[in-house]
């Protein structure tokens, strides 16, 4: 055996379709591993899943990746600011945070070594006069599970291999009662990898919003919300030969059936509700994670 | 750890997709079903991968997942007409040798030779030679033992010698 024999096996061409096809069988599994846990979400892996990552208690936490590029990962937290005297007074509760909410930079954690680095912003919201800001602890929890990936890849890697973890942050949304903090965090190996959170805290009580709560609890309103979906995603597919939508397609068990009331929401600077879904949740992978702004005639009047 | 293993997988394959496709490709002699293969292997790894405890077999068990991939498609095949591989032999008869090299002309040999092996020693060979994989692996891979591995191995370099005669003391 000399060279010869192995550069006749390396020249047997390649085609540039191998590689479409490799992602297309991630993908392909990937969305139905997805699907098989949210099936039954109190199943053995995702307890395991859930168990990786910080504050997953009531709001929703859904791990993706994508087959090629690398996907930006958010996380927002929407803060109930209580500054409504009435409920204030109701609830015989002072302010945590306040009518000015401020968002800080806590610290900052970076490391390279080798082909491995990370930039990992940590945020926190300040309240007036020294007051504990519950969910500066969530914040900190999240951030710090994933400096522990990070090193635990580090370590696990012995030099070898490309790891590449991002995280920034911004305020999305500064309004009279809610402070939405938005964490994006890119994690880059060969492909990319995606995580999506968001949830939402009363900062009172340190108690979380789901969606449904902040639709009053209301079964008809969460349905008007999913139906107000539908409707976007069929505008959208006529209006657009490239947009796809799980809905009305060949494979029904996969189509999207409608919200739950868990999902990942925050509230825009037109005072809507805006939906978010994880990528592979409601379409194709090439179409991201996709969110949907809902007019505020089938919400009701949300306050900002 | 079943988090580090998906995204361990997708990074194996990502990285390796010509490797996987070009064994494929020895097993079936068709981009066609090649190209399936590596499809195919790819959808059942990343199903699958949370089943392997030691995440440092997970290269060996990509490429058993692609062998045994490989052997199902030359199962279904041999229950279906074979007009595909006749034409194939066809067409490589008919190229023009004459305008290759020396070099270029050997590699050619080495092909045909290598398609003349039954698929077991073919395997042998490419992970050993092509893949440089230890015994050891291509035992993990093959689901054999050690020992059946290596005395196949030598068996098929004998008769792979026996066939290239001094072109294969030159090479040596």
């Amino acid at each position: 055996m000399n060279e010869n024999w192995k550069q006749a096996y390396e020249e047997i061409p390649v085609p540039k379709e191998a590689q479409e096809r490799i992602v297309a069988g991630i993908c392909q599994a990937k969305r139905e591993k997805q699907l098989e846990e949210q099936r039954c979400p109190e199943a053995g892996p995702d307890i395991e899943k859930r168990g990786n990552r910080p504050g997953t208690s009531g709001g929703i936490l859904v791990l993706k990746r994508t087959g090629a590029t690398a996907a930006a990962a958010m996380l927002a937290i929407t803060l109930l600011t209580n500054v409504n005297p009435t409920i204030a007074n109701a609830m015989e509760q002072i302010p945590v945070i306040g009518a000015i909410a401020k968002v800080v930079t806590f610290r900052n954690y970076e490391n390279q070594t080798n082909n491995f680095e990370a930039r990992i912003q940590v945020p926190q919201v300040e309240g007036g006069e020294n007051a504990e800001v519950p969910v500066n602890k969530s914040i900190e929890e999240y951030a710090d599970a994933l400096i522990h990936q990070y090193e635990e890849e580090l370590k696990a890697s012995q030099g070898e291999g490309h790891y590449s973890l991002t995280s920034t942050y911004e305020t999305v949304h500064d309004g009279e009662r809610y402070v939405s903090l938005r964490i994006n965090t890119t994690l880059v190996m060969a492909g990319g990898t995606q995580y999506v959170k968001i949830f939402t805290i009363d900062k009172a009580t340190g108690q979380e919003i789901s969606l449904k709560d902040m639709l009053g609890g209301s079964a008809d309103k969460l349905d008007a919300v999913s139906e107000s979906i539908k409707e976007q995603m069929k505008a959208q597919m006529a209006a657009d030969e490239s947009v796809t939508y799980f809905l009305d397609s060949d494979v029904p068990e996969w189509d999207f059936q409608g919200l739950t009331g868990e999902e990942s929401y925050y509230i825009n600077d037109a005072g809507q509700l805006v939906v978010a879904f994880d990528e592979y949740q409601v379409a194709p992978g090439y179409m991201g994670a996709v969110e949907f702004a809902i007019p505020v005639e089938v919400t009701g009047e949300l306050e900002g | 750890m079943r988090f580090r293993n998906e995204a361990e997988t997708e990074a194996l394959l990502m990285s390796h997709y010509e490797q996987y496709y070009r064994l494929a490709y020895s097993y079936v002699k068709s981009e066609q079903d090649a190209l399936d293969i590596v499809q195919e292997s790819a959808y059942k790894a990343i199903k699958g991968c949370r089943k392997v405890k030691e995440p440092d077999y997970l290269a060996t068990w990509i490429y058993r997942i692609v062998v045994n991939t490989s052997m199902d498609h030359l199962r279904k095949r041999r229950e279906e007409p074979m007009e595909e591989d006749i034409l194939e032999v066809h067409r490589n008869a008919g190229q023009p040798e004459t305008s290759f090299s020396g070099q270029t002309e050997d590699r050619l040999v080495i092909r045909e030779l290598l398609d003349r092996l039954s698929t077991e020693e073919k395997t042998v060979i490419i992970l050993r030679y092509f893949e440089e994989k230890k015994i050891e692996e291509i035992a993990a891979i093959t689901g054999e033992t050690v020992s059946t591995v290596k005395s196949r191995l030598y068996r098929t370099l004998r008769k792979l010698k026996t066939q290239l005669g001094d072109r294969w003391e030159e090479s040596e």
